[in-house]
């Protein structure tokens, strides 16, 4: 009988056994992962970057930085002015028909613009505000015409009612009216004026009311209020301004992917431009800029004459045309034959600091109060980098730079137990590299070096670099999420180096790993 | 009822020796086999074990490797009874649970699945020609043996398949390349596979349906002048049926797709947009292949088989047997097997046997089987070579019965 057990045991045991078990083994796999390429045009960020049209064009980088804008707003601004008018009698009770006209007059609104003498301007926005408070005991009609304004023909202008009050409840009546659009003459009443704009109001019983007595102490106050007004255009003479631009530094994004080291372009230029979209005539009586490396911390001043007691005549009106002025603009070229620009881009520069005294209307009211200015216009100054990407030398320059990744986990990364990942570097660049490739975590803590910068890669030259893989390293790979791209390059050679439009560095990533298959 | 297979073939002799002394019986039958030229017993062990496979194991494997690699396996747990109506009827009822599982692979596909595809020069793996296919159901069948006369006797059967899981796999013209420094793959893919519901895979799931039939000719004879008992004939057929998956099968079909794998493309590595190691490469082939499925109806013909097996009485006590079956599966063979069984005494028969060709190599097997009252209990295989021989010889199984008279 205990052999019959037996038997029944070890029919259980393989009846019971419907699926195959999940046994595991080794196989080497080799496949491509990730294939990229790393250029100047791709890492030079925020820049213009110019390929040129063939593979042999040498490329270049233009990077623009504005660095001073003189706007409407520097020269003046229009505050907000009020003007109020009170209609009282002196003696008492009177008695008004409807329509009958209690106040009729002109009425002055001047600007206080320090030195500044406006003839002309046109409303890009700002509206008038009008409030009314009257003991009048009838409906008043109130009308209000600014002569000299103009709006596709017509002059500004609005009639409206206040209701009646009395001395125990007076009325108080607001209203807006849109300035928007409208052109308005600044010269007054006589035209010999300046900044100031003359309306014409009445005030009346209305039509549409009844008889009424007006008694001693009843009044009827009219407040015209220019609000929150911007001009579109602004005619005039704007006066001789100094504007004094404190020390202030630009972030120089073209540097900031070169970390240490040193290079030397060949034929490296920079050009101070200025671009003067106003009616007035400009000057920069002093303009010092410098270029800092904040890892290094060294600041080198750019030294030249170019950029001394500059001039810039004032644009002119373009009537129909679309801006409807001619910018007048000024473009000082600094190289290495004017400059020592070679010694301040050598430094890596990522932040540029300048200072300036800059001027306008230095000769005065020499337009006869013909200064203008639209809307959105403005003087710009500004830096245009371009640098040929010609090296007479490349020592131990280090570029990185850092872009966030995922790496989804998986669940079969965990059946990876060796083997490699081969970086397969092609440089076509003319100097030789050594690539490298360092993990951190979201706070940008450090975790794991990926690619070791210990591997040269010649000019010109295709290298594998093995990286031992394990389960550690794979989990630094997902748990990271900021990968620093390291690349040192050196020149190694006397003669110039230069970056052709088809140099690039290919990467290929490949696995090739020791792999267990596990069978679920 | 009848069994037949590699190691099971015996139970033909069984059977119609019994018919006139058979009254009622239970049976719980279980055979495992798995009948390859390519796959080492250890291979196959370690698999079915759940073990560890070492790389001098694997390498052992490739060296048998040849031009048709053949796979046949089944698993069979069945319970039958089986009932005599009158001296000439008996009528049988039966269930059975099965998994078949059979393929044919290129030198390539078992490279490939057993060292992977690390090579330091370019190689182009050919997969042509490859398909596994493996099915589970559920056996309830009806099965009539008539004893004609003294000379003759028919058996028939049918049986109702519940069909738990359908996959096949089926490679035409199919290639996987890579070159020299593993930059570049490209998969050249023409085939299908198909699947039945996964979502659907507990015991006993049906996932479709199908039938088979099975049947038998036996006829007595006697070739010696005293010949103690009389030696049967039989020819034989199973497994002729269908299996129909519903139209819940999920289907991706291929032909001559051509896709090229370079790794995925990031433009620009410094301006790098989180989520895109998979995402970023839309036309990889996982999306493509995956975008190519449908559900659909699928079947298949079970892989039929037809044989015959002689038994000769020798001696008192004992009996030769031998014969053939051809399992319809694409490359397989017919296989050639013969046994000798002989009565140690009232309780035990021991036997011997060999086989050779089918989908396997020439294999030597052993059985026993003993008796203790109404219970008989058989034990059998027909891979010792392979229990020996583990890393050089294929195949294994075991065939393992219980036999219940209650009358």
């Amino acid at each position: 009988m205990r052999k019959s057990l037996f038997f029944i045991f070890l029919f259980f045991v393989l009846g019971c056994n419907r699926e195959f078990g999940k046994p595991s083994w080794d196989v080497g796999l080799k496949a491509p992962i990730i294939k990229t390429s790393i250029s100047f045009d791709k890492l030079i960020r925020g820049n213009e970057f110019f390929r040129g049209t063939n593979e042999g064009d040498i490329s270049y980088v233009k990077y623009r930085q504005n660095l001073v804008k003189l706007k409407i707003d520097s020269l003046f601004q229009l505050p907000d002015t009020a003007n109020v008018q009170t209609f009282q009698i002196p003696v008492g009770p009177i008695n008004f028909a409807p329509g009958q006209i209690l106040q009729e007059d002109t009425l002055n609104t001047k600007y206080r613009l320090s030195g500044i003498e406006l003839h002309k301007t046109k409303f890009n926005s700002g509206y008038l505000a009008l409030e009314i408070i009257s003991t009048i005991q009838e409906e008043l009609e109130i009308e209000y015409l600014i002569p000299s304004s103009n709006k596709n023909g017509i002059p500004f202008s609005f009639v409206t009612y206040a209701p009646a009050g009395s001395n125990a409840n007076p009325t108080i009546f607001k209203d807006t009216f849109n300035l928007s659009d409208y052109e308005m003459d600044l010269r007054g009443q006589g035209k010999n004026n300046f900044n100031t704009i003359t309306a014409y109001f009445k005030t009346a019983i209305s039509p549409n009311g009844n008889n009424v007595a007006i008694n001693v102490g009843e009044y009827v106050s009219i407040k015209t209020t220019l609000v929150n007004a911007i001009p579109q255009y602004v005619e005039g003479y704007f006066k001789n301004q100094n504007f004094e631009v404190e020390r202030q530094s630009s972030d120089a994004e073209v540097f900031e992917i070169f970390k240490s080291g040193s290079l030397t372009f060949s034929k490296p230029q920079i050009s101070l431009f200025v671009n003067n979209e106003l009616g007035v005539d400009f000057a920069a009586n002093s303009f010092n800029i410098s270029g800092e490396n904040t890892a290094t911390n060294t600041e080198v001043k750019l030294e030249t004459n170019v950029i001394n007691n500059l001039k810039v005549s004032r644009a002119f009106k373009n009537p129909g045309s679309d801006p409807p002025y001619r910018s007048n603009n000024v473009t000082l070229q600094i190289n290495e034959t004017n400059s020592n620009l070679p010694q301040v881009l050598a430094n890596l520069p990522n932040k540029i600091w300048y200072d300036a005294s800059l001027q306008v209307n230095p000769l005065g009211n020499i337009s006869g109060y013909n200064d203008f200015v639209y809307y959105g216009a403005g003087i710009n100054v500004g830096l245009e980098v371009l640098l040929p990407l010609q090296f007479d030398e490349i020592n131990n320059l280090v570029i990185a730079d850092t872009s966030e990744y995922v790496f989804t986990k998986e669940d079969e990364y965990e059946n990876i137990t060796g083997g490699f990942l081969q970086f397969l570097v092609n440089n076509k660049f003319d100097f030789e590299l050594t690539p490298g490739i360092i993990l951190y975590d979201e706070n940008g803590n450090y975790l794991d070096t990926l690619l070791s910068p210990n591997v040269a890669v010649p000019k010109l030259t295709q290298v594998s670099i093995p990286v031992p893989v394990n389960q550690e390293k794979i989990d630094y790979l997902y748990q990271g999420k900021k990968m620093l791209i390291w690349m040192k390059l050196n020149s190694n050679q006397e003669n110039a180096i230069e970056a052709y439009v088809k140099d690039e560095v290919e990467i290929t990533l490949i696995a090739d790993f020791d792999y267990l298959v596990k069978i679920e | 009822m009848l069994v037949l297979g590699q190691i099971t073939f015996s139970q033909v002799f069984r059977f119609y020796n019994d018919f006139d002394s058979l009254k009622t019986e239970v049976i719980f039958q279980t055979e495992n086999f798995v009948q390859t030229n390519f796959l080492t017993h250890k291979v196959t062990s370690d698999i079915i074990f759940s073990r560890y496979i070492t790389n001098e194991v694997m390498e052992k494997m490739q060296n048998k490797l040849g031009s048709r690699n053949l796979l046949n396996a089944e698993t069979r747990q069945s319970l039958q009874f089986n009932y005599r109506v009158d001296s000439n009827l008996v009528v049988g009822l039966n269930v059975a649970d099965r998994i078949l599982g059979y393929g044919k692979f290129s030198n390539d596909v078992i490279y490939v699945l057993s060292s992977g595809n690390r090579t330091s020069q370019a190689e182009v793996y050919d997969f042509s020609g490859s398909n596994i296919n493996l099915f589970k159901f559920q056996e309830f069948g009806v099965n009539l043996k008539y004893k004609v006369n003294n000379m003759h006797q028919i058996n028939f059967g049918v049986n109702y398949l519940n069909l738990e899981a359908f996959n096949q796999v089926q490679l035409k013209n199919t290639t996987f390349s890579v070159n020299e420094l593993g930059t570049e793959t490209e998969i050249l893919l023409s085939g299908i596979a198909q699947f039945s519901d996964t979502t659907n895979k507990s015991f006993m799931a049906n996932n479709g349906g199908g039938f088979s039939l099975q049947g038998a000719f036996t006829t007595h004879f006697s070739i010696l002048k005293n010949q103690p008992r009389k030696g049967t004939a039989t020819m034989f057929f199973k497994d002729l049926g269908m299996l129909y998956a519903n139209n819940r099968t999920l289907t991706y079909e291929q032909n001559d797709e051509i896709y090229n794998f370079n790794g995925i493309y990031i433009e620009n590595i410094s301006n790098y947009k989180p989520r895109v190691f998979r995402e970023q490469s839309p036309d990889t082939i996982y999306q493509k292949i995956i975008s190519s499925a449908k559900f659909e109806k699928a079947s298949s013909a079970l892989p039929w088989l037809i044989g015959f097996t002689v038994v000769q009485p020798v001696f008192e006590k004992s009996n030769f047997s031998f014969g053939s079956y051809f399992r319809n599966i694409s490359g397989s063979l017919p296989l050639f097997y013969g046994s000798f069984e002989t009565e140690i005494n009232q309780n035990i028969i021991l036997e011997v046997n060999s086989n050779a060709g089918g989908f396997g190599n020439f294999s030597v097997g052993a059985g026993v089987t003993s008796t203790f009252d109404k219970l008989r209990i058989k034990l059998k295989t027909a891979n010792l070579n392979s229990l020996i021989f583990n890393q050089t010889q294929t195949g294994l199984g075991i065939f393992a019965e219980i036999n219940y008279k209650i009358k």
